[in-house]
């Protein structure tokens, strides 16, 4: 039998440049990845320079034990992200499970403006259904290529200058200002993916993305109409909702490969 | 002097591959035996490539002294497999498999001076799971970290970070 470890070893690993540690580190939980900094004073502020931040329900269930993990979390989230010094590309809050835990409007303000340059990939979920404005400063995202959201009321600044490189954009739980999609949706010349997750009810929903290649729209409350007339690419659509005029919608997607209907008064149609 | 080194590496040769073949690429381990690998294997290794590219396709007997006869064909695996469009999660999952805590650190190391970097984030990805919540001293095993902080250094750095070590794996004997 092997030994797990050799121990004479050499640490060849310590003295790697940081961008290759870094690949290591971002592929850490939040946890771990802090934890580094106890390893050795060459690995003190190592962790600092990892491109990716993962805060997930792992993370959160550890405070559940105190009066109010959700201030404490918050705390921790903010020492981190102002601790961190480089880049932040992927930056990923996501609390899935039923715990009390909101993003407010204030730590968005507090954390973002630390990474609103770099962030490419950015994620805040939370099961919190309490719903305020989407802060202003996420629109200053402008090199978000993925995007993941919850619980906000989706309204567009006035200088909204668009996500030019956003490819995929999830909404969860956000309810809309009139015509506020329509004005995201037109800011994102290059979106290929759009997810529509339990968002308030809205009775009419018009996706005019060109560029559009999968949609899936998960809708609590019927829905009277849905123009897809302009989404000409659209080759994987998927709908978990209430809908009556299905055969119309189908017959304007020309590209169409995959349909999937997951709950509907009408029998799916192929087409 | 060239010629005579790379007549004995070729004596040393395990390839299977046809010695004649006056294209493939012999890569010598820091061990001393060729692998004679396909051109589109060494274009998989970034470090190998820009080494022909600078001698023009010339010297096509590429010198790996960081790299071991034990560790090389490992890496030549994942660059058939990557090649043939064949990196599927059942291949990684059944190439992890075979190797040791040691291994996985050689061939990371292999891959980071190969540039090779589906093989670079893969491995990444397998060193970052097996010292997911693991405690301080198994990490410092784990990569044969010396500890240079103080105890009082140390005691206040953990004080600061209890966050993190709310339900951390108890530090158990290394298992194999």
């Amino acid at each position: 039998m092997m030994t797990l470890f050799n121990a004479n070893q050499i640490d060849r690993i310590s003295d790697l440049p940081s961008n290759v540690i870094d690949v290591i580190l971002g592929n850490l939980r939040i946890r771990d990845q802090v934890r580094t900094s106890i390893l050795s004073t060459k690995w003190r502020y190592m962790w600092t320079s990892a491109p990716h931040l993962y805060f997930d329900d792992d993370f959160y269930q550890r405070f559940l034990v105190l009066d109010d993990p959700g201030a404490v979390v918050s705390k921790i989230i903010t020492d981190v992200v102002m601790l961190h010094n480089g880049p932040i590309h992927k930056f990923s809050i996501c609390i899935y499970a039923d715990f009390d835990f909101k993003i407010t409007t204030e730590d968005i303000n507090l954390w973002i403006p630390f990474m609103s340059r770099d962030v490419k990939h950015l994620e805040l979920v939370t099961h919190c259904v309490f719903k305020d404005p989407m802060p202003d400063i996420l629109f200053s995202c402008k090199e978000l290529t993925y995007f993941k959201c919850s619980s906000f009321i989706l309204s567009i600044p006035p200088n909204f200058c668009g996500f030019e490189k956003l490819l995929e954009l999830h909404l969860v739980c956000v309810e809309f200002e009139s015509s506020a999609l329509e004005s995201l949706m037109s800011g994102c010349p290059f979106l290929e993916k759009l997810v529509i997750e339990l968002c308030g009810d809205f009775e009419y929903l018009d996706i005019s993305s060109p560029t559009l290649k999968v949609l899936l729209v998960k809708l609590e409350y019927d829905i009277k109409s849905i123009c897809l007339k302009k989404a000409k690419n659209l080759v994987d659509f998927t709908l978990d909702a209430n809908y009556n005029s299905l055969s119309g919608l189908i017959k304007s997607l020309p590209k169409i490969k995959r349909f999937s209907m997951l709950r509907g008064k009408k029998v799916r149609e192929h087409h | 002097m060239a010629e005579e080194v790379s007549s004995q590496m070729n004596s040393l040769s395990i390839s299977e591959t046809n010695p004649s073949s006056s294209a493939t690429i012999s890569l010598v381990s820091g061990d001393d035996i060729v692998f004679k690998v396909e051109p589109t294997i060494a274009k998989e290794m970034e470090t190998v490539q820009s080494f022909i590219d600078e001698t023009d396709g010339k010297i096509t007997t590429i010198p790996l002294p960081n790299i071991s006869s034990h560790d090389l064909p490992y890496v030549i695996e994942y660059c058939e497999k990557s090649i043939a469009g064949k990196i599927t999660k059942e291949f990684e999952a059944e190439f992890v498999k075979k190797l040791n805590n040691e291994e996985v650190k050689e061939l990371f190391l292999a891959a980071n001076y190969l540039n090779i970097k589906k093989l670079l984030d893969f491995l990444s990805q397998v060193i970052a799971d097996r010292i997911a919540n693991k405690s301080v001293e198994y990490v410092r095993r784990y990569f044969g970290i010396e500890n240079d902080f103080t105890p009082e250094e140390e005691a206040k750095l953990r004080e600061e970070l209890a966050w993190t070590f709310t339900g951390v794996d108890p530090d158990d004997e290394d298992e194999n």
